[in-house]
């Protein structure tokens, strides 16, 4: 068929961008070198493979290394199950959205893709990812298997715009070691969830208390926390208070951004980093790049991340070098319980896949339990079906992916998967607290001249 | 070897060349209204294929909605053929069931089917040249006026392509009108055969909307909100039949599906109307609650730019047919013009697809709102660069930019120094210039990435340094006040090694014998400098300095890496503002016109520095 489907399918000119700061480069900070060169060997292969006979599915997604690998062998399985069937990883683990957005720009999309949260609304509304509902039955696929957060993320209405992969909450990695040093490790909520009594006091104390000069060089060398300097990161502070960035609706900051609650978790966090708790301030997207090294070596009590963060640590938790719990975000002390923020991903087909049926298929497998299963190897999300995540939760005998579990329950997907352009969003709101510890700026001023600015650009 | 009679066949290439060009903007205007006619009828077959799967396989709903137009083959005896169409696929099955060909809508009558006022002007300036032709043929070729007959040519191509333009149009909105019909109709059909209305709004296969949802247009997803809302506030959303506006499309529409009269006799005709919305046309139609929206084919598939590059290339290609045939009067001077466009040509070709297409095409572009996945950029004329004029970032990452240029003239003291120092022959000088000219073939990434280590705050060498000297630590990279300078200072050390090679390169052409007369003079090493060295290597200075300027206005990976233009867009400097506004927020058309004001201002550096040198000329 001529490719004017995706011209059909076409909606009006929207503002669309790309998410700058989401915990997927986290994951694709697993790959290395050896990934590039293996992803250059697949899409290699792809090219000299296209005029060969049977069905090739081009798979297009951000794994990297370890995480390809698994994938691969996710793709075996489909191939063997479907003789004559084909399945060609496409991954880029940097420059995902660049190489996604030229392909389907070209007219040469993949067959399926991976969709990150942020994404939904610029694919959906563009009529780059089809509705999977009507194909629920025939893939076995039942939104009520699926953590509820994750499958409300990719459905609007009755649709449902790609099926979901795996997901993350944002949660608090403990330095158990580090806490008992100083005497305050009884300051750590007895279980993860639910996550009350563990307030902002609480974790202010233990990383005070942590703070340490241990060489004797005059300057400090242990540390409570890392400063969390981007949206996806600090958002959960401001709901555990109370408060929020957008209107309800999602079409609006003035009042929620710059809100009393807002406001609270921005003095919280920044006091943070004033007192000396963190270690100065790294104003790049990725933050301080040691805080990892840093939190396994000892030398912080709290590691602000997703799941992805998990598997760099199991080593060490195994051989006993790092006594690690993981805890939620803590509340304000006027809430009773914090809420945590969700990121996901799910498998989605653009409408004028060459194979439709056949994309659909494996977008399907690549969902299924199965999948699930042996994806769970890597480690670096939670599946997103409830059957799976127990059972991997089961065979854990440390207790930490029961812990991430019991996390989901209360936190809240992020607004990037219903607000278009919430990049933008983030890029502008990032610019609140570093205002106030470059400049030393008021953080309500600094506030509602980010949320003015913001409002003005989306025309709110 | 080039003789006389070449004069009637080079005018006579004119002629032709004016007529394939013409022929070229009738053939581009025509194939793009023919390939929406295909898009059209491959959007129909989708629709064909989700009533057969709806109806479970028998044909009649699709028939319903094509008539004769739709031909059905099973897909294991032949499949897909060569035209438009669609597979439909049994429940549950992974392999297509049949394959539902569809003939592309008739255009309305022969007057519709082709450009007759392109047409026309395209034969009129034919003649006009044919007529030039013949007449050189006669009479003396002094007596006759190329430069009219160029100048009628490129006009004839110019009115021959608006013309084509205006109906390539006209034709694309009345498809894109019954396409919205057809959309309609399909929900109509797959209402009547039993399906709910959301399973019959997505046999349409094209952005919907349930009309109760209109009223609450932000939870619409499909469909943008600002679409929904532009049809909620239309006049004509309540209106199910009415004459139609666009009565050519209707009736088209009409012709093509007659058995869909069949199957809702009595009920009236569907029309379609337009919205405006997000700076669109959107074609509407309505069955039942279902609204129908459509971006039009004119912005999908309208033929402008490819018009416009056809008419281009035709209009030059004319121009040179005629100086070609002016020329043909003087054989010697001909021959050595083909020779010299014969081996200018390859390059010539390579240029103009990899430098010269993709320029104009950022041209164009920069005129444009576009967001890589909008199935058509939306012209904004020069609203993209007025908007950049009050953008402060952008003047800001301008000014950071300037700032960061300011190196490069340090950086040409330090190698000019060093080019000095490290002269001679012996071994450890021959070390020392590799030492120094290792980091201008580093990789930036793996440059940028050593050094963010070496200036960290915490854990970084500089600073650790700094302390043990009891200098107190330096925020190099996390203060606006440092982190511009700390990059510059990165900057120099990249470009002092490439740029004392070419300065030493620059001294050895300079004579010896003028120190010697010099020393012999009594001139001292400073007044060899400043009288011998420094004016013998003006024009590499000049060099250096214009080539590292130009570099230095293109930073990128260093700010990329270490600081991604900040802390608060202290160093974001004008590239990285760029590739953010392209990539991370999906602007094109800002980034294309960001791009055209940084290549103005490097040029205009660039034409001031050549001035600069001109005026020093004629002055010496």
């Amino acid at each position: 068929m001529r490719n004017g489907l995706s011209r059909d399918l076409a909606s009006a000119p929207a503002v669309v961008r790309r998410s700058p700061a989401k915990p997927r480069w986290a994951f694709r900070a697993a790959a290395g070198s050896s990934t590039v060169v293996l992803a250059t060997l697949v899409v290699m292969a792809a090219a000299c493979s296209s005029g060969e006979p049977g069905t090739t599915l081009r798979v297009a997604l951000w794994a990297g290394g370890h995480e390809l690998e698994i994938e691969r062998q996710v793709a075996d399985r489909y191939e063997a199950l479907h003789p004559g069937v084909r399945v060609v990883l496409e991954s880029a683990p940097n420059g995902y959205e660049e190489r996604l957005l030229t392909s389907i720009a070209a007219g040469r999309p993949p067959d399926v893709y991976l969709l990150d949260s942020p994404d939904i609304p610029t694919f959906a509304e563009r009529g780059l990812a089809l509705d999977l509902a009507p194909y629920r039955e025939a893939l076995d696929f039942r939104p009520d298997s699926v953590f509820a957060q994750v499958a409300d993320a990719f459905r609007r209405g009755e649709s449902m715009f790609a099926l979901p992969k795996d997901f993350t909450p944002m949660v608090l990695y403990a330095n158990r070691g580090v806490l008992a040093n100083a005497g305050v490790e009884d300051l750590l909520p007895v279980s993860p969830a639910p996550a009350t009594g563990w307030t902002w006091t609480d974790f202010r104390r233990a990383a005070e208390a942590v703070v340490a000069d241990t060489d004797g060089d005059g300057r400090d060398d242990v540390f409570g926390f890392d400063f969390p300097r981007n949206l996806y990161q600090w958002i959960p502070f401001v709901w555990s208070a109370g408060g929020d960035i957008l209107a309800p609706g999602g079409s609006g900051t003035s009042g929620y951004l710059d809100g009393p609650e807002a406001l609270e978790a921005y003095r919280f966090l920044t006091s943070l980093a004033e007192d000396g708790l963190t270690p100065g301030a790294q104003f790049v997207q990725q933050g301080d790049p040691a805080r990892e090294a840093r939190f396994a070596s000892g030398g912080q009590a709290f590691l602000l991340s997703g799941h992805w963060t998990l598997p760099v640590f199991r080593d060490l938790v195994a051989a006993g070098a790092l006594d690690l719990a993981i805890v939620p975000i803590p509340h304000h002390p006027s809430r009773a319980a914090a809420t945590g923020v969700l990121y996901a991903s799910g498998w989605a087909v653009p409408p004028n896949a060459p194979n439709l049926r056949r994309a659909i298929d494996l977008a399907g497998f690549l969902a299924s339990p199965e999948a699930q299963r042996i994806r769970a190897r890597s480690g670096l999300a939670i599946p997103s079906r409830m059957d799976v995540a127990e059972e991997i939760a089961a065979a854990d005998g440390t207790g930490v992916e029961d812990a991430f579990i019991a996390l989901v329950e209360g936190a809240r997907m992020t607004w990037g998967a219903r607000v278009r352009d919430f990049s933008r969003i983030e890029a502008l709101a990032v610019e609140i607290m570093d205002r106030r510890l470059v400049r030393g700026e008021s953080l309500a001023a600094s506030a509602a001249d980010v949320a003015r600015r913001i409002d003005a650009e989306f025309g709110w | 070897m080039v003789s006389g009679v070449r004069q009637p066949v080079l005018d006579s290439l004119a002629a032709v060349v004016l007529a394939a060009g013409l022929a070229l903007v009738l053939v581009v205007a025509a194939d793009r209204v023919e390939g929406a006619r295909v898009s059209a009828a491959e959007s129909e077959a989708r629709m064909a294929a989700a009533l057969w799967e709806l109806e479970g396989g028998s044909g009649a709903a699709a028939a319903g909605l094509l008539g004769e137009r739709a031909t059905t083959t099973r897909a294991d005896a032949g499949g897909a053929g060569p035209g438009p169409g669609a597979y439909a696929y049994e429940a549950g099955a992974l392999d297509p069931a049949v394959w539902i060909a569809v003939t592309p809508r008739p255009a309305d009558g022969p007057r519709r089917a082709l450009p007759i006022t392109a047409i026309a002007i395209a034969l009129a300036g034919l003649t006009l040249v044919t007529g030039w032709v013949l007449a050189r043929r006669r009479g003396p070729a002094r007596t006759r006026h190329p430069v009219g007959i160029a100048l009628l040519s490129v006009g004839c191509i110019a009115l021959t392509a608006v013309a084509a333009g205006r109906w390539a149009d006209r034709e694309l909105r009345s498809l894109s009108g019954a396409t919205a019909v057809q959309g309609a109709r399909a929900v109509e059909i797959a209402l009547q055969i039993g399906a709910d209305l959301a399973e019959a709004a997505r046999v349409a296969q094209l952005p919907w909307a349930q009309d109760q949802s209109l009223d609450s247009p932000t939870e619409q997803w499909t469909m943008p909100a600002a679409v929904a809302a532009a049809i909620a506030a239309s006049p004509e959303r309540d209106v199910e039949t009415s004459a139609g506006n666009d009565a050519i499309s209707l009736d088209a529409a009409n012709a093509a599906a007659p058995t869909t009269q069949e199957t809702d006799a009595g009920a009236p005709p569907i029309a379609p109307h337009t919205v405006e919305a997000d700076g669109a046309t959107w074609h509407v139609a309505r069955s039942a609650d279902v609204h129908v929206a459509f971006l039009g084919y004119e912005r999908t598939a309208s033929p402008a730019l490819a018009l416009a590059a056809a008419g281009g290339l035709a209009g030059l290609l004319v121009a040179l047919a005629l100086h070609l045939a002016q020329l043909a009067s003087r054989p010697r001077v001909l021959g050595r013009t083909l020779a010299a466009w014969g081996l200018l040509s390859p390059a010539a070709a390579l240029i103009l697809a990899f430098t010269l297409g993709p320029l104009l095409f950022s041209l164009w572009i920069s005129l444009h709102e576009w967001r890589l996945i909008d199935p058509a950029p939306l012209f904004l004329g020069f609203d993209n660069y007025a908007a950049l004029l009050r953008d402060r970032e952008w003047w800001s990452a301008i000014g950071n930019t300037a700032l960061f240029t300011l190196h490069v003239p340090a950086a040409m003291a330090v190698a000019l120094a060093l080019a000095l120092l490290t002269r001679g022959s012996r071994r450890a000088l021959r070390w020392a210039r590799l030492a120094l000219f290792l980091p201008g073939i580093t990789s930036v990434a793996a440059i940028a990435v050593v050094w963010k280590w070496l200036l960290s705050d915490q854990y970084g060498l500089l600073n650790r340094g700094l302390e043990r000297a009891g200098l107190g630590s330096v925020p190099w990279l996390t203060s606006p006040d440092t982190a511009l300078a700390s990059l510059m200072i990165i900057g120099i050390w990249m470009v002092v090694g490439y740029q004392m090679v070419v300065f030493q390169a620059g001294l050895a052409a300079i004579p010896r014998d003028w120190y010697d007369a010099a020393r012999v003079d009594g001139a001292g090493p400073w007044q060899r400098f400043r009288h011998i060295t420094l004016p013998g290597l003006r024009h590499t200075l000049f060099f250096v300095l214009v080539t590292s300027i130009i570099g230095s206005f293109q930073v990128f990976g260093l700010v990329y890496v270490m600081t991604e233009g900040g802390p608060l867009g202290a160093t974001d400097v004008a590239v990285y503002h760029i590739y953010r506004e392209a990539w991370e927020f999906l602007q094109f058309g800002n980034a294309a016109a960001m791009s055209w004001l940084l290549f103005v201002v490097v040029f205009a550096a660039t034409w001031l520095h050549f001035r600069f040198l001109d005026a020093r000329r004629a002055h010496g």
